[in-house]
């Protein structure tokens, strides 16, 4: 590698032990510390231990589909741009000229041969290998190694079914491997059609007063606060003249916890699309459903019929037939940044793609009717736990404890749609990964592991 | 999507029509302002096109690449079924966002209103700047521009909305949420 990149769990230097840090999360009492969400050290840890080494999120495959497409994302706070390479490959490598920090690429998104760094001009090929400095002869006298001086590159990149992950850590066991027992059911929303699925364009970015797991647990598992959080939206979506106490939340859901962190909850009713009109529904209860039966099998289409989820750490997916998917970046302790998409099936028809595009919009997004009032309990909950008092306090995260079981229909640990299951195995693997020194000290069996 | 740009020759309207297109887009400020949703949801059209495109940080070189399109992610893409559905969550008086209710006022300005050759439509913009602050400390303030097409209506402020393009001045949205109208 041309620069170091620590990539060892290592807390010797935080104020925070092993023992400390496991104290936060009590998953035998279900209780978490608040100091999860406010505590600047534990943030620390989590960019170098959490995001330093995990598989994280990119871009989808139709956002860079030719030579030289790039979109630039983020690993923690850490900027890396994300390129598609002549022979098809993706590369990622930290947003960062060598020279003096300055960003190397400083638009969105968009298509380039090269890079070049606006400070001093140093330009970088689409791989982040360091081609050109300017004056090399006069000023450098020719004694500069460009190969010494590319950014750091991810070290791994890999796709599952059209989603695009990498990892800084060169030790992390493939991205199947990390994904485990979630990639049966991560095919809810990718292998539903044999021509797969494609993004929209454009993204939402909008920033939030709070810590990025309280979005990243609550889309992990989080049933129980649809009737009560999102109640306005519910009605409000209602037919005209009904009953507001129809508007109420599937309730026959299952929930899928595991060691790797990653979580989700489903239900079997159509809730998700209802509000995308007759047409969509149509399609999504007719041959969208009767080609994910013949992909996908009974279980998963018929008790899946909508979900939500987190793959560890911070990227959420939602929906059914066309889906939102978002990472929850951190911006510090209490500031998140999140980015979304919308993902649809490639074989939708125009039509159905345009009804469900709007729904999403008017649901999940900074204006949609019920991402508001997530938002809003969030920004206020960070503000809370400003408090002394409030962080020597513990939360009840005791939901369905001591009620898992094994499925045979579902891999992972399941419960009741309505429990906390997945947050306790989210939490679990958040203090395991804060403080395991190495993926061999990881309790997730994890067969790839150098 | 893109903003629009300046014409040379700009059909004023005549200062008598352009004072009530001004007086319009006030008063409807007000009504949402002064949270009298219903009462602005009178002035929409039944097949208003009510949309505002999100952005991308681009060089001045890639202009086409800035606005997402008409079928790509969108602030806000919204029929009056949608608007005012908008409008019934926050009248349940359970929609957090908005509860307790937040404070705005909303300052327009830049207004230009041209007519179309058939005289019916108006093509009217306007810049905004809404303020918003919410429970004991929250401010957002949002800048934008708005194309609106208005015509006169026997509405009870002389005008209905046909479409209005909102175009937000900030690629990443500073805000928690977006729980008003623009
Ligand atoms: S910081 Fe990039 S060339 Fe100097
Ligand atoms: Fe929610």
């Amino acid at each position: 590698m041309s620069s170091s990149t620590n990539t060892n769990g290592d807390f010797q230097s935080s104020k925070w032990t092993k023992e400390g840090i496991n104290g936060l999360i009590d998953n035998d009492r279900g209780t978490l510390d608040p100091r999860i969400y406010v505590d600047k050290d534990l943030y620390e840890l989590e960019l170098k231990n959490i995001f330093g080494r995990s598989w994280n999120f990119l871009a989808h495959e139709t956002q860079i589909p030719n030579p030289g497409d790039f979109f630039q994302n983020y690993i923690g706070e850490d900027a890396v741009l994300v390129v598609r390479q002549a022979d098809g490959s993706v590369s990622g490598f930290l947003n960062m000229c060598r020279h003096r920090g300055m960003k190397i690429c400083r638009t969105d998104c968009g298509n380039a041969k090269t890079f070049t760094c606006s400070y001093h001009g140093w330009s970088y090929d689409r791989a982040g290998n360091l081609i050109n400095v300017p004056m090399k002869k006069e000023a450098y006298r020719n004694e500069i190694k460009l190969e010494d001086w590319g950014p750091p590159k991810l070290e791994k990149v890999e796709s599952y079914k059209g989603l695009i992950f990498g990892t800084w850590d060169p030790n992390a066991p493939s991205l199947t491997s990390y994904l485990g027992p979630m990639t049966f059911y991560l095919d809810h929303y990718l292998d539903r059609s044999g021509e797969g699925t494609r993004a929209l364009g454009g993204v939402h970015k909008w920033v939030i007063p709070s810590n990025w797991k309280m979005a990243a647990e609550q889309f992990c598992d989080d049933m129980y606060h649809v009737d009560y959080s999102h109640a306005s939206a519910m009605i409000a979506q209602l037919p005209e003249g009904a009953d507001p106490s129809m508007a109420s939340f599937p309730k026959d859901g299952n929930q899928f916890g595991c060691a790797e962190g990653h979580a989700c909850s489903f239900w079997s009713s159509p809730f998700s699309n209802a509000g995308s009109g007759p047409a969509a529904m149509e399609f999504i209860m007719g041959p969208e459903r009767e080609e994910a039966l013949q992909r996908l099998g009974k279980v998963r289409v018929a008790e899946i019929a909508g979900m939500n989820s987190t793959v560890f750490p911070n990227f959420s997916l939602l929906g059914a037939g066309a889906f939102t998917i978002r990472t929850w970046h951190p911006k510090g302790p209490d500031e998140t940044e999140i980015w979304s998409m919308i993902i649809v099936n490639a074989s939708a028809p125009d039509g159905v793609v345009q009804a469900l595009r709007k729904n999403i919009i008017r649901t999940f997004s900074p204006s949609g009717t019920f991402e508001q009032d997530d938002t809003e309990n969030w920004a206020e909950m960070q503000r809370v736990f400003r408090g002394t008092k409030a962080q020597s306090t513990s939360l009840n995260s005791g939901m369905g404890l001591g009620h898992a079981r094994q499925d045979e229909r579902f891999p992972g640990t399941i419960n009741f749609g309505y429990a906390e299951e997945g947050a306790r195995l989210f939490y679990r693997r958040w203090k395991e990964m804060l403080t395991a020194p190495t993926w061999r000290d990881m309790s997730a069996t994890l067969k790839e592991v150098s | 999507m893109k903003a629009q740009a300046i014409t040379k020759s700009i059909q004023r309207v005549e200062l008598a029509l352009h004072h009530e297109v001004e007086q319009f887009l006030y008063a409807e400020a007000r009504l949402l302002d002064n949270r009298q949703f219903s009462e602005w949801l009178s002035l929409i059209s039944e097949d208003v096109v009510y949309f505002a495109p999100t952005r991308y940080n681009v060089m001045s070189k890639d202009p086409d690449n800035e606005f997402s399109s008409g079928e790509d992610l969108a602030i806000f893409d919204e029929s009056k079924d949608s608007l005012s559905r908008r409008v019934k969550k926050i009248q349940t008086g359970r929609a957090w966002s908005e509860e307790p209710m937040s404070r705005t006022r909303r300052l327009i300005t830049n207004i230009t209103a041209t007519q179309s050759a058939q005289g019916e439509l108006l093509e009217v913009t306007s810049n905004f700047i809404v303020y918003r602050n919410h429970l004991e400390r929250t401010v957002e303030i949002f800048a934008g521009t708005r194309t609106d097409t208005i015509v006169e209506k026997d509405t009870h402020l002389g005008f209905e909305l046909e479409r209005r393009e909102i175009i937000f001045d900030q690629a990443t949205i500073l805000a928690k949420h977006i729980s008003i109208l623009f």
